[in-house]
């Protein structure tokens, strides 16, 4: 299994490269860490390789050549499917908007990511009652939480759903691509809270995208993408 | 959660056109186990139609043409047996008995049979089902007629009302000097029998005592008395059925009566005879159940083309699942779940719609076609069909599978809209 604690880096790129298939694009990323319980946020407007550093980083993409490493395991050297079964055992992730399926419960949401990864559910002794109890931490109450289907919550309480779902069982990373961006200021403010409280108490490294600069002071480091990564075009450089 | 939980609850949520999915297999699924019941009814119907008898004897023709009109009462003989013959056939040694029909006239749209008393011990059909009455009793006089369940019915005949029999089919020459009075009515069989006139081979020769090729012979009809007094030996007559001594004296019976000397007769066993008509009428069968088997094929073929559909509706769930770290074939199998759920649930409707519409249809077909179609489990066959329908379900479900498992690769967990 991984050696998650002898790693000092929770995510670690080195030299990667990677071409989109066609040969028309490509992205390279020389260096990029996030030491553990670390919080990083990485700033970057669309289009800049944002989502395909954090595809990279989750494992859903594979790079042409370079090492990245997730929690001390290196993703590239694994297969599809295991890289498939590590994301579900290690990283947390939070999206913009629609995290949820619609036609389940939000209880049964947080605990669909167990049905993929034993090792996550061999974390806790009562997933029930840890998926409550992080709603209760969260603010949600637990009517909403077991009884309508996810798609008559707010999209406040929908992010927040999100949020429980990625830290169940625990991962040691997680991953949020401009979760707050849906939300108004005041939420904003309040949900990053909640997300950092979750994070730290979970001993978490979280790696935050955003175009948002004033979320910048939260953080305990901010890189712009363009300083790591940079765009490749056929024909270009 | 499992998958299959989460296959559910993705249904439930889409409920309206997977119920009609649903609906669209289960009415398939009825309709093909509905034709197969059918058909296999139809088939044990025809088959029963005679049985105990082990030979059917007539004048020299095709077997199939004997069947006809000996048993279906369709068609013409064409030509007779002499009663030499017939009392040659009946004594020889193998014969266990011999029932002689004289056929030829007709009751308005209904065959007239002359026949001994024997008929109504010897003809069996349905296995060893014997004719029963539902009303009056055998003949006991000359001018005694027994009718069949559907005459009665649909000329609204009771007991002791007098019929008068018509010379030859569809003539208006009716033998209206020698009326006769029905003695019994037949309880309904769904055998050409329901059909059927039966009267006395006597009978037979009494309303031709003044008729001589087709016509009236001119004078003074002879009077009802005098033809009572006069001896009425049929001189020839139009079919035997004939019971063997034992089965295995069958084959050298019907050898030696195709060989009868003293006339061209034939001899079928009515079994194969049944079976060589069935291969004939069959065909139809053959259609039937070919045309319902594409209506369950254009029932799953709709399933896929809704599944196909709902995948573009689909591609965040998609791309969520990814993103908690389902693979591309977890995708998959989430969605040859939902086709196997589907058709599974499909196919047992069917069969609640089949037994349903069988239990109201019954007693309709029975009394309405003479069609007796058993409420019996499911036959090794229809439950093969039923287990070929789930599985034709995930074969056709592959097609948006595949689709789904290139988005979800595309995709990840990011939809590129």
């Amino acid at each position: 299994m991984a050696s998650e604690n002898t790693a000092p880096c929770a995510i670690a790129v080195r030299d990667v490269r990677f071409d989109w298939p066609g040969g028309q694009f490509g992205l390279d990323v020389p260096t990029f860490d996030v030491l553990q319980n670390e919080s990083v946020l990485l700033l970057g407007q669309s289009g800049s390789g944002k989502s395909t550093l954090l595809s990279l980083i989750c494992g859903i993409l594979a790079p042409s050549q370079g090492v990245i490493q997730v929690a001390g395991t290196d993703i590239g050297a694994l297969g599809r499917a295991s890289r498939d079964r590590f994301r579900a055992d290690h990283i947390g992730i939070i999206f913009q908007m629609f995290n949820l399926l619609p036609y389940a419960t939000a209880l049964d949401n947080i605990l669909v990511p167990l049905r993929f990864s034993k090792a996550r559910r061999a974390r806790m002794q009562s997933p029930r009652q840890e998926a409550l109890a992080l709603t209760k931490a969260l603010g949600l109450p637990e009517t909403l939480v077991t009884g309508v289907q996810a798609s008559t919550l707010s999209v406040g309480q929908q992010q927040r759903v999100a949020v429980a779902r990625a830290m169940i069982g625990n991962p040691k990373v997680v991953i949020a691509d401009e979760p707050t961006s849906a939300l108004d200021s005041d939420a904003q403010g309040e949900f990053l809270e909640l997300v950092f409280r979750q994070v730290q108490d979970a001993e978490a490294a979280l790696l935050m995208v955003s175009h948002d600069e004033r979320l910048a002071d939260r953080f305990d480091r901010v890189i712009r993408l363009d300083q790591i990564a940079s765009l490749r075009r056929a024909g270009g450089a | 959660m499992t998958l299959t939980r989460l296959a559910l609850a993705s249904l439930k949520s889409r409920w309206l056109t997977v119920g009609l999915t649903i609906f669209a297999v289960a009415m398939s699924v009825a309709l093909y186990l509905g034709v197969e019941k059918l058909r296999t009814g139809a088939r044990d119907s025809f088959t029963d139609t005679i049985s105990g008898t082990d030979l059917i004897v007539g004048a020299r023709s095709g077997s199939v043409q004997l069947l006809l009109y000996s048993v279906f009462r369709i068609g013409n003989a064409t030509n007779n047996i002499t009663w030499d013959s017939y009392r040659d056939i009946a004594n020889r040694p193998e014969v266990s008995w011999a029932v002689p029909m004289s056929l030829g006239d007709s009751h308005r749209q209904f065959r007239v049979m002359g026949t001994t008393e024997a008929y109504f011990d010897r003809y069996k059909y349905r296995g060893d089902r014997s004719l029963e009455f539902a009303g009056g009793d055998r003949m006991n006089d000359l001018f005694d007629a027994v009718v069949g369940a559907d005459v009665a019915a649909q000329l609204g005949y009771s007991v002791g009302d007098p019929i008068v029999v018509a010379h030859g089919l569809a003539s208006f020459s009716e033998h209206a000097d020698t009326p006769f009075r029905i003695s019994g009515i037949l309880a309904k069989t769904g055998t050409p029998v329901d059909r059927t006139v039966i009267v006395s081979l006597t009978a037979i020769e009494a309303i031709h005592v003044d008729w001589k090729s087709g016509a009236q012979k001119p004078g003074a009809p002879t009077s009802v008395d005098v033809i009572r007094s006069m001896n009425l030996q049929p001189k020839a007559i139009t079919a035997i059925m004939l019971g063997a001594e034992s089965r295995l004296k069958i084959f050298s019976l019907q050898r030696a009566i195709n060989e009868y000397p003293q006339e061209p007769l034939l001899a079928v066993l009515p079994g194969v005879a049944l079976q060589e008509l069935w291969s004939i009428v069959g065909i139809a069968e053959v259609a039937l159940i070919g045309v319902s088997a594409m209506v369950v094929v254009t029932a799953l073929l709709g399933m896929a083309a809704m599944l196909l559909a709902s995948l573009n509706a689909r591609r965040r769930e998609m791309a969520i699942l990814r993103a908690i770290g389902a693979g591309p074939m977890t995708v998959v199998g989430l969605l040859l779940i939902e086709a196997l759920l589907m058709a599974a649930v499909g196919a047992a409707l069917g069969v609640g719609f089949l037994y349903l519409g069988l239990i109201v249809a019954q007693p309709i077909l029975d009394a309405r076609f003479g069609l007796f179609v058993p409420i019996s489990g499911l036959s090794g066959r229809e439950a093969a069909t039923l287990i070929a329908v789930v599985c034709a379900a995930a074969a056709v479900s592959l097609l948006p599978a595949i689709r789904a498992y290139r988005i979800s690769l595309a995709d990840g967990m990011m939809v590129k809209m």
